[in-house]
């Protein structure tokens, strides 16, 4: 079973991201900041991550940043998520290694197209 | 004595005559939703939805939930909806002047802040108090009103929304995942000419439930709650699949169906006056279908399924169906003037009079051959052969039909996973004859003598939160 984290500080998009990946029987976890994500990531061994592009403490691009960095987990793919005003930091994203996007809000169907897309589903 | 003993007889021989005719048109029914069933058996049920994914982003549609004291319910409903496999939506909950914490419990949960979304007044409702909008998951809304009952909720949930159809749909009931798109579906193929679609209602007790989805359906433990498993195959697999053929069907249940926004203004929204909203409605669009010479359809589709809690207790179980009947009544009160009108086609030929005559007068007959059986045993006025004749009659009724609906749903559908939940309904069916059929038959009528006093409410029924978990 593949093994999703779910990186954002809104306790409703964790949920809802959830919800939607869970029926499609993927393995989830979830963070609530940067800096927990950080921690788990480390531990575990995930098959993509979602991550959320603007939260309080070590942001989105910061956790990026450090896993792109990293020998190990670097191979790890990251979707962001990111609002519609965030759309000219999506160059720095991919710069900094982002493999896919979603725009907030989105619609659990399109998030069940993309990931599904990801995996070959 | 020898007078009424005869009369009694000939009115017990006249009921077991009325319980053939009603078998007889109930066999007819199973026989076409066999054909049905068989000509769909074998379709893979992803197959619509890719059809239908094409074309789908032109009908984007506003989910209503209206919601009365729904606090244990409200954010697990909400949240399973929101994982909906459909485009473009939006959630509407409408709180009826709930005296419980509902709102509070949306506007925390969904971090809501007040809306200034426009309200057109398409129908006239009791007064908003206020609308709220997530902030988190901006398609989803929050309408506060004052108390005016379901069907005035349903009306201010339709002059809020935004999109050309909506889908009424009740506060404790899941829908599957795929269930809207497939409801949907014939809509987008008939090109909006089918103005309202329903799909399957089913009983969620027994079922586990994770996270507002349905993880694995068994049957329930409670014995009222079983009976109404049986109930819901029987009505929704048999009547209203036969009943669709012919474009008849004149109940698409409040729990989960798709209307076209404007035919539903063009009717008048729903009656406020009735406890019987939803059949009341659907007549009414036929009536107005037919006056103004118009090709539309209803339909109710098998496959979307909507999960929902039943009562478990006879006291709530005897306030629901009371009310079933006494909206029926109301119903067919309203539109007595189509019963045998040509105008009205096949729902004022058939349906309608089909209503009247077997789903509305069927109880009291009932009751009436309950009580002469009984009371013609005791006080020896009837002949015994006359008696096992009715109660042969009535067990073959009350069993036959039951039996019949479990089997088309162990071969069409094959919801229920394991072989003892059929054993287990089946068994159960055997029973229903000798308590839950009385009962029920006795709460009908109730119905009747409700309608005739004219009484209603929301219905008060205990909710335990079946989207929780």
């Amino acid at each position: 079973m593949k093994k999703i984290l779910i990186v954002d500080d809104e306790e409703v998009l964790r949920m809802l991201i959830a919800d939607t990946l869970e029926d499609l029987g993927f393995s989830i976890e979830e963070a609530e900041d940067g800096e927990e994500a950080w921690e788990v990531i480390q531990k575990n061994s995930y098959d993509l991550i979602i991550l959320d592009y603007m939260m309080p403490g070590m942001t989105g691009v910061e956790v990026l940043k450090k896993l792109k960095e990293s020998t190990v987990k670097k191979d790890i793919p990251v979707l962001m998520l990111t609002a519609r005003s965030q759309q000219k930091d999506k160059e720095e994203l991919l710069a900094v290694g982002a493999d896919y996007f979603m725009e907030k809000p989105f619609r659990p169907m399109k998030l069940q197209e993309l990931v599904e897309e990801i995996f070959h589903v | 004595m020898e007078t009424l003993s005869l009369i009694l007889n000939w009115v017990a021989i006249t009921i077991v005559a009325y319980f053939f005719v009603i078998i007889t048109i109930y066999s007819m029914f199973f026989l076409l939703a066999l054909k049905k069933i068989w000509k769909e058996k074998d379709i893979d049920p992803h197959e619509p939805i890719e059809d239908t994914i094409e074309s789908v982003d032109t009908y984007p549609l506003s989910i209503i939930v209206p919601a009365y004291n729904e606090e244990i319910g409200i954010v697990p409903t909400v949240r399973s909806l929101l994982s909906i496999y459909y485009p473009e939506y939006e959630i509407i909950v409408v709180d009826d002047g709930s005296k419980d914490e509902t709102s509070k419990r949306m506007i925390d949960h969904f971090d809501m802040v007040e809306s200034s979304r426009a309200i057109r007044n398409h129908v006239v409702t009791k007064e908003i108090v206020g609308i709220c909008q997530s902030t988190t998951v901006p398609h989803v809304f929050l309408v506060k009103k004052e108390n005016g009952g379901k069907a005035d909720a349903l009306n201010c949930g339709i002059n809020v929304s935004k999109y050309p159809y909506f889908c009424a749909m009740d506060a404790d009931s899941i829908i599957e995942r795929y269930a809207l798109l497939k409801t949907m579906k014939p809509i987008m193929d008939s090109d909006g000419n089918v103005i309202v679609t329903g799909g399957t209602i089913r009983v969620a007790n027994g079922c586990k439930i994770h996270r507002g989805s349905i993880e694995q359906v068994s049957p329930p433990k409670n014995p009222f709650a079983i009976m109404q498993v049986i109930d819901y195959l029987r009505a929704f697999l048999i009547g209203r699949i036969s009943m669709t053929r012919f474009n008849w069907l004149l109940i698409i249940s409040g729990a989960f169906g798709i209307f076209q926004k404007e035919w539903v203004i063009k009717a008048g929204g729903y009656r406020t006056t009735t406890v019987g909203e939803d059949m009341e409605l659907v007549v009414r669009l036929h009536r107005l279908l037919k006056e103004s010479k118009s090709k539309e359809r209803i339909e109710y589709i098998a496959d979307p399924v909507c999960w929902t809690e039943v009562p478990t207790t006879a006291r709530v179980l005897r306030k629901q169906r009371k009310r079933w009947h006494q909206g029926l009544t109301e119903t067919i009160f309203y539109h007595r003037k189509m019963l045998f009108r040509p105008k009205y086609k096949g729902v004022g030929m058939v349906s309608l009079p089909y209503y009247v005559l077997i789903e509305w007068l069927g109880p009291v007959i009932e009751l009436l051959g309950y009580v002469l059986l009984v009371a013609g045993l005791l006080f020896g006025v009837i002949h015994l052969e006359v008696a096992l004749l009715m109660f042969a009659v009535a067990f073959f009724y009350g069993t036959l039909f039951s039996i019949s609906a479990v089997l088309l749903e162990e071969w069409g559908y094959k919801r229920y996973p394991k072989p003892w939940h059929l054993i287990k309904l089946f068994l159960w069916s055997f029973t229903e004859t000798f308590w839950y059929r009385p009962l029920t038959v006795l709460w009908r009528v109730e119905g009747i003598i409700s309608a005739i006093r004219r009484k209603h409410d929301w219905g008060d029924m205990k909710r335990k939160g079946v989207s929780s978990g």
